[in-house]
């Protein structure tokens, strides 16, 4: 069951095929055997997964419902809550704090679904980061060649759903940390609308721009997962009290009636053949010829860049004072500097935002669905400092997120989906759709995966 | 007048209480440097007096 995707495991338990005990075994063997040449899991939650594993078949065997994601092993960045172990979020002073007391909400909602969680996951410090590099505990690599980077700061989750460890993983995305390393990896994932999923129980970033969501190897799983996800959270103050809207029986609909575009201008430059090659494909497979142009969207990924270096700075501003020594230095620099800019730049930053998200929504008025890459190339060399696109030499880890940045910086629902490049390594497309609806960005994705243009196969990984 | 981010480091960091370390200087002053660069983009982008930004964004 290790290639198997959590929609067929929840079937396959539900049924009574096979057990969650044989299945969490599985995935745990299958930690065990790669984690080593990955990195991408920090704690394998072993007695916690099998114990519940086994109170989930005792039910089944009882007659009762497990849930929809029946027996699902799934793994969580480490800056979700796990009950009893240190959110470290990729960090060596966080180390420090006391084990936390309960698991965060969407552990919570995930295992009342069925799901059983089976570790925590690799992601660079504090989620300031696209490369999945990380001073303290060595960089994740990505399963489908490990001298590449996993891209981050969902490093751990992107590597682990593609080296087949777990079906489904949680990440988060501030500025392109779940579709960075969903891109990298070769995997489905989703950012959903800011204020869609509650961020309560989890070590954050910026707040303004922060959002959680799921990474999987199909649409379907990521529709399952979000389905069971969704609802009002009191506890997270920027979720948004919105009736459920499940999206897993809409699927089926594909791409029918939607209004399709590419993104033009800022998102057709600055990207290798790779890159908008992947868009190319996926444009004409779904006979999308229009070309919209995002305002300003250099502009938006300037504005998210300082909301993030001041909104980090000063969540982290105790820590500068008193520990600037123990952070990765990739971070702490950065930190420090944002810790320092003035509240101008930060209020234009936030006005910029309100102006930008009129302009941008309204757009959807002509669209649904707007095209646009993931990076701008595939996976760099994990050490890789910088990288030639377009004739420039530019820096890799802040340019990795060039097209997510002003895409989340509104909030705006997206799904990475997973091509191959030439080279065989992955590539991805973003499916970028008004807010609050994510059901089209799935569809979309779910016929690109029926029709063989996108998919996650897993990595074949040499391990000893 | 052209921004001096090493003479900014050291008022704005005595303002805020952190101590930056000698070591770390060149990569803080350079990490000034590119921010004050892009915030000149957002800076400088005319905005209506009447665009707020929101207490609590709603996407």
């Amino acid at each position: 069951m290790t290639n198997a995707t959590a929609t067929a495991i929840a079937a396959g338990v539900r049924r009574g095929d096979v057990t969650a005990r044989r299945v969490t075994e599985q995935s745990l063997r299958r930690i065990a055997d790669v984690n080593p040449a990955i990195n991408a899991v920090v704690d394998s939650l072993a007695a916690r997964a099998l114990a519940r594993a086994d109170r989930l078949d005792a039910a089944i065997r009882a007659g009762q419902d497990v849930g929809p994601l029946a027996g699902v092993p799934f793994a969580v960045k480490n800056l979700i809550d796990v009950a009893g172990v240190p959110t470290l979020a990729g960090s060596l002073i966080n180390r420090d704090r006391p084990p936390a007391a309960r698991d965060g909400a969407l552990v919570r909602r995930l295992e009342a679904a069925g799901a059983i969680l089976v570790g925590t996951l690799a992601m660079g410090e504090y989620a300031y980061d696209f490369s999945g590099r990380n001073a303290h505990y060595g960089a994740c690599r990505n399963p489908h060649d490990p001298s590449r980077m996993a891209g981050g700061s969902s490093s751990g989750s992107g590597a682990a759903v593609a080296a087949g460890m777990v079906p489904l993983a949680l990440g988060s995305d501030t500025n392109g940390s779940i579709r960075v390393p969903s891109a990298l990896c070769g995997c489905f994932g989703l950012k959903p609308t800011y204020g869609r999923l509650t961020r309560a129980g989890s070590f954050m970033f910026v707040a303004s721009l922060d959002h959680l969501g799921p990474l999987a190897r199909s649409a379907a799983d990521l529709a399952l997962a979000y389905d069971a996800m969704q609802g009002h959270d009191p506890d997270d103050p920027a979720c948004a009290d919105r009736p459920v809207a499940p999206v897993s029986g809409l699927l089926a609909r594909g791409a029918d009636g939607l209004r399709i575009a590419v993104a033009d201008g800022y998102f057709a430059r600055g990207a290798d053949d790779d890159a908008l090659g992947a868009v190319a494909r996926v444009a004409a497979a779904l006979g999308a010829t229009a070309r919209i142009e995002i305002p300003e969207a250099a502009r938006a990924r300037a504005a998210a860049f300082v909301i993030t270096a001041s909104e980090g700075g000063n969540l982290h501003l105790p820590r500068l004072r008193a520990r600037a020594g123990d952070f990765d230095p990739e971070t702490r620099d950065r930190l420090l500097a944002g810790a320092l800019a003035p509240a101008a730049w930060y209020v234009q930053a936030q006005r910029f935002r309100r102006w930008y998200q009129d302009r941008v929504c309204a757009l959807f008025r002509d669209v649904d669905i707007i095209l646009a890459p993931s990076t701008p190339c595939v996976a760099p060399q994990v050490d890789q400092q910088t990288m030639v696109i377009d004739g420039q030499t530019v820096p890799v880890r802040a340019s990795l997120g060039i097209f997510t940045q002003p895409i989340s910086f509104i909030g705006l629902p997206v799904v990475n989906v997973p091509l191959k490049s030439a080279g065989g390594m992955p590539v991805g497309v973003q499916l970028i759709a008004a807010p609050w609806a994510e059901d089209r960005a799935l569809r979309v994705a779910a016929e690109l995966e029926a029709r063989g243009i996108c998919a996650a196969p897993i990595a074949e990984i040499a391990h000893a | 007048m052209a921004f001096d981010a090493s003479a900014y480091l050291d008022q704005a960091a005595g303002l805020m209480g952190i101590e930056v370390d000698d070591a770390y200087r060149p990569g803080v002053i350079e990490n000034l440097d590119r921010l004050a660069a892009v915030a000149r983009l957002v800076a400088e982008f005319p905005l209506p007096d009447d665009v707020e930004g929101a207490p609590v964004f709603t996407a």
